[in-house]
């Protein structure tokens, strides 16, 4: 084993570092930089299909991507709101039996 | 790579998590050719194959922009982007079937038993079938096997490097040793193990000097 190991030490620093050597030099192949442009430009386009093209989700995704804990728990007391004013106090003591609390 | 100023790669990376399609073309145009250089020499992978993988970095540092903290370089952030798409790329390629020519699978089999002739060491089929094997090792083990055989790294500068004890390193490069065998003896490369004839790819076939077939 000792053998094998110290041929394969030998053998893959040869290998790996002749590769690197010999492909040091080669040009990015023409059109790369462009084709890398357009596909970061599709990439920012916003997307046209709702509810991604509104500003609501636009926010949402900024303040997930900087704070999610808080951006989840404003998201949480929003909805319960929405819920309470839309639906009344039984909807939202419904919703709290369901999630294990007091009725 | 070469560290930045870090203050202009923060700058860079909150235009273009802002959307600002000039920071996307700065991107593009500042670190893609030294990414490419990267992924090409060190993921065994042909010219035309770095650059679809350099540019599926970009994108995909693009979409993750907002997420950079400054910690390191772009570039150092870009490349570890760069090796989980590698590791893809090669996932990907897995499915096809491995075709090795006569000579390179006898070149390989000597590697248990004697040093390799520098003729088959430096052929470019021998160079991609051992990183088609080490592009399969788990990350932690690759990276510990390119930086030792590659980059010529120390034991005790890679530990630094990977934020790992020595004794750490000195087992993932046992692991990765060992590792690298059972991947060329399962591909039929090894002591006693019979060369499978393939049915492409003549011994000696030449490049032009873009690195492509002839």
């Amino acid at each position: 084993m000792t053998a094998l190991r110290r041929y394969l030490e030998e053998n893959l620093a040869l290998i790996l570092r002749g590769h690197a050597l010999r492909v040091s030099g080669i040009p990015l192949p023409a059109g790369t930089t462009a084709e890398a442009y357009e596909s970061c430009l599709m990439a920012l386009r916003p997307r046209d299909r709702w509810p991604e093209n509104t500003r609501v989700y636009a926010a949402l995704r900024s303040s997930l991507a900087e704070n999610p804990l808080a951006a989840l728990t404003a998201l949480g007391v929003a909805a319960a709101t929405g819920l309470y004013l839309g639906l009344g106090r039984a909807a939202v003591s419904w919703l709290g039996a369901l999630l294990g609390g007091p009725v | 790579m070469t560290d930045s100023d870090p203050g202009a790669d923060v700058r860079l990376a909150q235009a273009v998590a802002a959307g600002d399609p000039e920071a996307a073309r700065d991107l593009c145009e500042l670190h893609l050719p030294r990414l490419y250089a990267y992924i090409l020499g060190r993921s065994g992978l042909d010219p035309d194959a770095s650059a679809e993988v350099a540019q599926e970095t970009i994108v995909a540092a693009l979409r993750s922009a907002q997420h950079f903290r400054g910690q390191s370089s772009l570039d150092t952030w870009l490349c570890a982007i760069a090796r989980r798409k590698v590791a893809d790329h090669y996932r990907r390629e897995s499915r096809r079937p491995l075709s090795l020519d006569r000579l390179t699978l006898e070149g390989l089999a000597l590697l248990d038993t004697r040093p390799l002739p520098e003729e088959t060491a430096l052929r470019e089929e021998t160079a991609a079938t051992v990183h088609r094997a080490l592009w399969r090792l788990p990350a932690d083990q690759r990276e510990a096997a390119l930086r030792k055989y590659l980059d010529g790294r120390s034991v005790a500068e890679i530990a630094v490097e990977l934020g790992r004890s020595e004794k750490a390193v000195e087992s993932l490069l046992s692991r990765a040793r060992e590792g690298l065998r059972k991947k060329l003896a399962a591909w039929g490369v090894g002591a006693g193990a019979h060369p499978r004839p393939s049915p492409e790819g003549c011994p000696g076939e030449r490049r032009d000097e873009r690195g492509h077939r002839a």
